[in-house]
């Protein structure tokens, strides 16, 4: 196991390293300048102090060298300055890494606990109401348009009713604490989820029917082993395993694709971090953030990995 | 060679297995030996059985005939020559499972027409009225031509598959368990029809069972399989009767019979079939041997004829 | 029923002179698109404690679904009736919580495909104690110390070693034996057997037959024996009901139904089998194949394959009839 672990890690950093490239060499590709933005607000440079600018910055020299002047930096732990926030790389990162983890945590939980319970519910009894009403809300999930959703659950809970806040990460002028904090991620977390619960839902609920087939549930049945003792400690373990598959893979996706969650409702998370980033030609913010995306969505593959061995024994990893 | 072809009155084989290996790589370095040394013929017109238990090898052994698996070692001959076209149209197979081995989308005149389409034999008129005639030949009336597998009983769509066989006019038909997922009564129905057409078109058939009871009714000639090799090879009276190797005798001795009172102890053999990955040293068959010594952990013996029976073969240091 | 002790577990007088397992009049029907599906259309057999009953027959004619019904297992859709007395007690007025503690305790069953049978994520061990922590309430370390006694029971060498074993860890023929070892482990006053040996080998067949008669020696439980095959029934069994169609066409002591078959389906059946001893051109067979289970039809449903029907065959079903030497058959035209 743990070399097994050791050998995708390696071969994760050598995607990261052909990834770093690439990003670098299409942000390079864009029109467009860090320098621009300077440009714009200095209308009395000449041309001369442009180009002298650009010779300050290293702006002048071949892609390819820049690409390594900023490798061997990263190396170090130094990854450059974000151009659009005027603020290091870290420090613009850590706080959007930190928002969108509180919100892609909380939204994961919500999609595996909602379902794993509706899948479960409705497999139980293929074609009564409740499994009529849990696939309809399955498929609304799958069909609605987020930013729709989204401008939805503002409308009723922020406008209309008044118990949520519309957008935002805390109140205004500090203070809140915690549990303001969490106020705040109430919608956004509603919205990424339902999206994700249709697909997972539908997805456990026929791995569940699929599983309840099977030859060894008759033979716990056989040995006077009860409905409840049947899913959970029969069925469920033996269904899980291609849907912990598909949320391990879900989860590296989670992350970049709620750009318009976050714009939706103000979060300043990485998504809209990396937006801003690519739009401005920051270089170093984007490629970072891109990267870090990168990052995750292979651990998450190595997880995923890792879960199916842990989980059916007849899977070895070797 | 073969000790059994070489008796004098026997016809001149049409097919020849000489020191047959077929080998799969497996992940980790490990190779599975499915078939390690197999030397066997097939004159035309006989029935030669492949008798044998899960993972000796003769389903691999079927396969490689038909031409799906090249030889890792050693060759198939079909009238003197490997490989080549002749052979993949002379030699045709009838699967296990007759739910599987039909294409669930083709309506019944395509499925049997299929090989005359693929070895471009006959325009689609010839084809279409051999389909006909050969529906006709195993017992199934001619509107059956035009419905779908699907329509079928397991008993019928073995038929089919004994006509999608025959359509090319092989000369040999490899049947590949061709009775195991049927229902009794209608076992003896397909038996019967294999031994017609047998008689009837001079085919010859390499038939793989672990029906010995099948076998007995169908072989002409039997080869017992253990672990990748021939442990016995002998004409079926000869085989049944006096079954020569302990491995046969096992067998034999397994086969439940009727109105023979309930089972008596002790009679069965112990152990499991070893995993082909890991065969035992020597005779593989020794470690679940009652006559096993030391020579058989050490030496693995050959295939010969004991004393006597000249026209069998045994691979056994102790053979009867 | 509120009775605080379970009725089964101590044997009334009357259950000590009766037979362990009274059918009566079974049926069992579904409803499918195509009309109702009479997978058992009314059979009655009994089995004394300590005796083998083989019930012999093809797809389709119900065997399965028989001991289905015993063991109250069958689909929720389907229709069962008729009478099912285990141990004195009518199976059809017990609760699900009342089943339940039979099951796998006084009435355990095997099934065919020891492949599919067994929990792949479950160590062997673990599933075959399950039984005992459910009907024994032993925790789960004593009852995998009982797992591992069995496991040596039925022959399975290192016990120990596999009982931590994952299914897919043991042979074809170990996978059986564990599955008999777990439908040992409540101690059966009945064991139904459903095709045990057919996906097996022929010398592991052999073992297992052996195996399962050695166990009933020691035990003293009774078996139901279910198979397409003759041969070995004939090995097993004590008694034998052949079924047809859903019904039963004949019923014997093992000796009397090979010595003496009266039904033209039985005679059939033994005569399509390859005999080792004789040498034919031609097997017997009987032609054509079973009918749908969808429907009724008049008269005996054997009437269509049957060398000795005739018109009288086909308007009344022939009820099973018992002749005096205890031999039951049921067919109009039996032979003497």
């Amino acid at each position: 196991m743990t070399r097994f672990i050791i050998r995708r890690l390696g071969e994760a950093l050598i995607v990261l390293a052909v990834m770093s490239f690439v990003v670098y060499g299409l942000i390079n590709l864009m029109p467009g300048d860090p320098l621009d933005l300077m440009i714009a607000s200095n209308p009395g440079w000449t041309a001369a102090d442009i180009t002298k600018l650009r010779a300050i910055y290293g702006l002048d020299q071949p892609m390819v060298v820049r690409y390594w002047h900023w490798l061997t930096a990263a190396l170090q732990g130094d990854f450059g300055y974000s151009r659009v926030f005027t603020l290091p790389v870290t420090r613009v990162m850590g706080p959007a890494l930190l928002q969108t983890t509180k919100l892609m945590g909380l939204a994961f939980l919500c999609t595996l606990l909602v379902s794993l319970g509706f899948g479960i519910a409705a497999s139980l009894k293929p074609g009564s109401r409740l499994d009529r009403l849990i696939n309809f809300i399955a498929f609304a999930g799958i069909s609605l348009p987020v930013f729709w959703l989204a401008l939805l659950l503002i409308f009723v809970f922020a406008v209309w009713l008044g118990w949520l806040p519309a957008s935002g990460m805390g109140t205004i002028g500090g203070g809140g604490g915690f549990f303001d904090s969490l106020k705040y991620l109430v919608l956004p977390v509603i919205t990424l989820s339902l999206s994700q619960i249709g697909n997972l839902t539908r997805f456990t609920r026929a791995s569940m029917i699929e599983t309840m087939r099977m030859d060894y549930i008759r033979t716990a049945r056989a040995k006077g082993a009860g409905p409840a003792r049947v899913v959970w400690r029969h069925a469920l373990r033996n269904a899980l395993i291609p849907v912990v598959t598909v949320l391990a893979l879900n989860f590296g996706s989670l992350f970049s694709g709620a750009l318009i969650t976050e714009t939706m409702f103000g979060q300043r998370g990485m998504g809209k971090m990396i937006y801003d980033a690519v739009l401005g030609n920051d270089f170093n913010l984007a490629l970072i953030g891109l990267l870090f995306a990168s990052l995750l969505t292979l651990v998450a593959t190595i997880l995923a990995d890792i879960a199916y061995a842990v989980l059916d024994p007849r899977i070895s990893l070797s | 060679m073969s000790v059994v072809a070489l008796s004098t009155a026997a016809p001149p084989p049409i097919l020849e297995l000489d020191k047959l290996e077929i080998s799969f790589p497996l992940e980790g370095g490990r190779i599975l030996r499915a078939v390690a040394g197999v030397d066997l013929t097939l004159a035309r017109g006989e029935t030669l059985a492949l008798v044998g238990e899960s993972g000796c090898g003769k389903t691999t052994l079927g396969r490689a005939v038909v031409g799906l698996y090249p030889p890792t070692a050693g060759s198939i001959r079909f009238h003197g020559q490997s490989g080549g076209t002749t052979a993949r149209r002379a030699i045709q197979m009838i699967f296990q499972d007759p739910y599987g081995s039909l294409n669930p989308r083709l309506p019944i005149g395509e499925v049997i027409a299929e090989p005359l389409k693929i070895h471009r034999i006959g325009s689609r008129a010839e084809r279409r009225e051999r389909a006909r005639e050969l529906i006709q030949q195993v017992g199934l009336p001619v509107d059956a031509l035009n419905r779908y597998p699907h329509q079928f009983s397991g008993g019928q769509r073995q038929r089919i598959a004994i006509a999608r066989a025959l359509a090319p006019e092989p000369e040999i038909i490899v049947a590949d368990e061709p009775l195991s997922a049927l229902d009794v009564s209608i076992q003896s129905q397909i038996l019967n029809l294999m031994a017609a057409l047998k008689e009837s078109r001079g085919l010859a058939y390499l038939f793989i069972s672990h029906d010995l009871a099948a076998v007995h009714h169908i072989a002409d000639r039997v080869a017992v399989m253990y672990l990748g090799r021939i442990v016995e090879l002998g004409r079926r009276d000869a085989l049944f009767a006096r079954p020569s190797h302990p491995y046969t005798q096992a067998l034999i001795q397994a086969i439940p019979r009727i109105g023979q009172g309930k089972r008596r102890r002790g009679r069965a053999i112990a152990g499991d079939v070893p995993s082909p990955l890991a065969p035992p040293p020597g005779c593989a068959f020794h470690p679940r041997c009652p006559k096993a010594q030391e020579i058989c952990r050490v030496e693995r013996p050959v295939l010969a004829s004991p004393a006597g029976r000249p026209d069998h073969a045994a691979a056994c240091h102790f053979a009867d | 029923m509120g009775l605080a002790v379970n009725p089964l577990a101590t044997p009334s007088v009357a259950a000590a002179t009766t037979p362990l397992l009274v059918v009566e009049d079974l049926s069992i029907e579904f409803p499918t698109e195509r009309g109702v599906l009479r997978a058992v259309r009314g059979i009655s057999y009994e089995i004394a404690a300590g005796r083998t009953l083989g019930v012999v027959g093809e797809s389709g004619c119900g065997k399965s679904m028989t001991a289905l019904a015993v063991m109250g297992l069958v689909p929720s859709h389907g229709a069962v009736g008729g009478h099912i007395r285990f141990m004195g007690t009518d199976l059809a007025g017990l609760g699900e919580a009342a089943y339940r503690r039979l099951r796998g305790s006084r009435i355990a069953m095997i099934f065919q495909e020891p492949m599919t049978a067994l929990n792949p994520v479950i160590p062997v061990g673990d599933q075959i104690g399950e039984v005992m922590q459910l009907h024994q309430g032993l925790s789960r370390t004593a009852a995998r110390k009982e797992a591992v006694r069995l496991l040596d029971d039925v022959g399975i060498p290192s016990p120990a070693a596999r009982a931590a074993d994952y299914p897919h860890q043991l042979s074809g023929g170990m996978r059986q034996r564990a599955v008999i070892a777990m439908a040992l482990a409540g101690d059966p006053a009945l064991l139904i057997a459903d095709e045990p040996t057919t996906a097996l080998d022929v010398t592991i067949q052999a073992q297992i037959l052996e195996l399962m008669l050695e166990l009933q020696d020691r035990t003293g439980m009774a078996i139901q024996f279910i198979s397409h095959n003759l041969g070995v029934v004939s090995e097993l069994a004590d008694e034998i009901i052949v079924m047809y169609a859903g019904r039963v066409v004949e019923r014997a002591t093992a000796a009397d139904l090979f010595a003496t078959p009266l039904h033209p389906y039985t005679r059939g059946l033994i005569a399509t089998l390859p005999d080792l001893t004789r040498r034919e051109v031609r097997l017997p067979t009987i032609p054509g194949g079973v009918p749908d289970p969808v429907g009724g039809m008049a008269g005996c449903r054997f009437a269509d394959r049957c060398p000795r029907a005739d018109a009288g065959c086909r308007v009344a079903i022939p009820p099973l009839e018992t002749l005096a030497t205890g031999h039951s058959v049921a067919c109009f035209k039996a032979a003497a």
